[in-house]
């Protein structure tokens, strides 16, 4: 229930006559139109347009690099490595063995024998379809595995449809293979080694030491640099934004001089006049024997009593003999004629 | 009375709109600043907010809800201000004393005024300006339940202090 004393105070509450008068004053005035601050907006574009392409600029004076791993290697001479792409097929070690996918070398063992009927047949399957030097799509390359057998790689294959794996099946033919899933097409990474390629021969790389190749076997394009150039990882990168398609290798190489023996190696290089140039034939042993004195009666006594010997007998006084060592080894170093 | 225009602007509509509810927008800022002189302050500085603002409300209801918003607002500012000061004019110490005619109000407003200001104001929107609790919770900021609670406790003090049934729940 709602007290009368409620509604008794509502109406003493009014502002006062002055306050009243005051308003009413003001309401009189024109309305100011309240200013339009332009400054502030200029100040709050020119912050988002700082904010918007601080990335950019900071992309540009920064740009992202490749991912690269560090070897250390050591060298005595400069290194002896050449350009090299692979997948083809070259000659082996000795020149008469054929160069798989992956680098390997046919040799003598027999367990590779099917793989490389098997990769010869899909080649042939291959150039019948695409023609030569051509690959279809779902080609990623191959290389066989430390069992010797050869592993297909096969690039957006459904999980649930297997006949592509048996189609390639087919095309090898009798001979077993593997599959194994990946990523890029082997006309992908061979397209992008001729990238690279022109990278780095653009960056004037062409005095320095790089190698280049296409390793089938983990679905990447290869890079060897001499260096971590900024401007390389830099291309790279963008060549590569996902960072899986090409592997960066930089090796750093110490040089070793060979006539200094460095104190990391235990070995202790010999010097040049350590080494004789001749080995001096050595002189024979030469013995002097003394004259053998009379020996006195015997004693029974003396169990090391001898007989007496007479000088002129036996062997002779070699002292006055000199021995040439131009003689032959076979030569006795004593006559037993005494002479 | 005819109805006030919705669209603010004007002389003329925003004397209608003053004539209106300046009793409203007083006593709120008087209840909360507890002072004449700064509740007349506040008095002013709303309505030529009223006047100035660009705002076009969609029905009356909404034009009150606005008016209250924005005398809370102004009656914190305002009493951010003047408790900086340290020394009360003589006029605010005689309003205070009794700002009105009868002893009996003059002890409620008393009453009403020793309450916490998160109880005092929606009791006396509930009260004075027979507001629903929607309505208070959309003025203050608030939700509906957090209104009635602060009702609750607002009246059970003041039951306390005034040992009467001036404040029921009905």
């Amino acid at each position: 229930m709602k007290h009368d004393i409620f509604d008794s105070m509502k109406e003493q509450l009014n502002p006062s006559l002055e306050a009243q008068a005051d308003l009413k004053m003001a309401l009189t005035q024109p309305v100011k139109a309240k200013p339009f601050h332009w400054q502030k907006y200029v100040a709050v574009a020119a912050c988002a347009a700082l904010a918007i392409s601080a990335g950019p600029i900071y992309c540009a004076l920064n740009p992202p690099l490749h991912a690269y791993a560090v070897e250390m290697a050591e060298s005595t001479q400069k290194s002896e490595l050449s350009l090299a792409t692979g997948g083809d097929q070259g000659n082996g070690i000795d020149g008469t063995h054929p160069i798989l996918p992956g680098g390997a070398v046919i040799t003598e063992r027999p367990v590779q024998e099917e793989a490389t009927a098997a990769y010869e047949a899909l080649m042939a399957q291959f150039s019948a379809d695409c023609g030569p030097d051509s690959y279809p799509d779902w080609y990623g390359g191959s290389y066989i595995d430390e069992w010797g057998g050869l592993i297909v790689c096969v690039v957006g294959a459904p999980a649930e449809d297997k006949s592509l794996y048996l189609e390639i099946q087919d095309m090898c033919g009798d001979h077993s293979v593997g599959f194994r899933d990946v990523t890029y097409p082997l006309v992908r990474l061979n397209n992008l080694q001729t990238e690279v390629v022109n990278l780095l021969k653009e960056l004037k790389f062409t005095d320095q030491l790089w190698v280049t190749g296409v390793d089938e076997e983990h679905n990447q394009v290869a890079v060897t640099l001499p260096f971590a150039s900024k401007k390389a990882l830099a291309g790279l990168h963008r060549l590569d934004p996902a960072g899986d398609a090409i592997a960066v290798t930089v090796v750093e190489r110490q040089q070793v001089a060979l006539d200094k023996a460095p104190a990391e190696f235990p070995v202790e290089m010999p010097t040049v006049q350590e080494t004789p140039a001749k080995v001096e034939q050595e002189q024979p042993a030469h013995y002097d024997l003394l004259p053998l004195e009379t020996p006195s009666v015997a004693n029974e006594d003396n169990a090391l009593a001898i007989e007496p010997v007479d000088p002129g007998e036996g062997i002779s006084d070699l002292s006055a003999e000199k021995v040439d060592p131009a003689q032959s080894m076979e030569t006795p170093a004593f006559s037993p004629s005494g002479e | 009375m005819e109805a006030t225009p919705l669209r603010t602007g004007g002389q003329e509509e925003t004397q209608a709109v003053i004539d209106k509810y300046q009793s409203m927008v007083y006593g709120l800022a008087f209840a909360k600043t507890g002072s004449k002189a700064d509740a007349d302050d506040v008095f002013q500085e709303v309505f030529l907010a009223y006047l100035n603002t660009r705002k076009e409300f969609h029905d009356e209801e909404h034009r009150k809800a606005w008016l209250l918003r924005v005398t809370v607002n102004l009656s914190r500012r305002v009493t951010a201000a003047t408790s900086r000061r340290k020394n009360v004019p003589l006029e605010d110490a005689e309003a205070l004393a009794a700002p009105f005619r009868e002893p009996e109000e003059n002890r409620v407003w008393e009453a009403l005024q020793s309450l916490p200001e998160e109880q005092r104001l929606p009791i006396y929107l509930f009260y004075f300006e027979d507001l629903p609790t929607e309505a208070i919770a959309q003025a203050l900021g608030l939700r509906p339940g957090a209104v009635r609670m602060r009702m609750t406790r607002g009246r059970e003090r003041l039951r306390e202090l005034l040992k009467g049934d001036y404040f029921d729940e009905a």
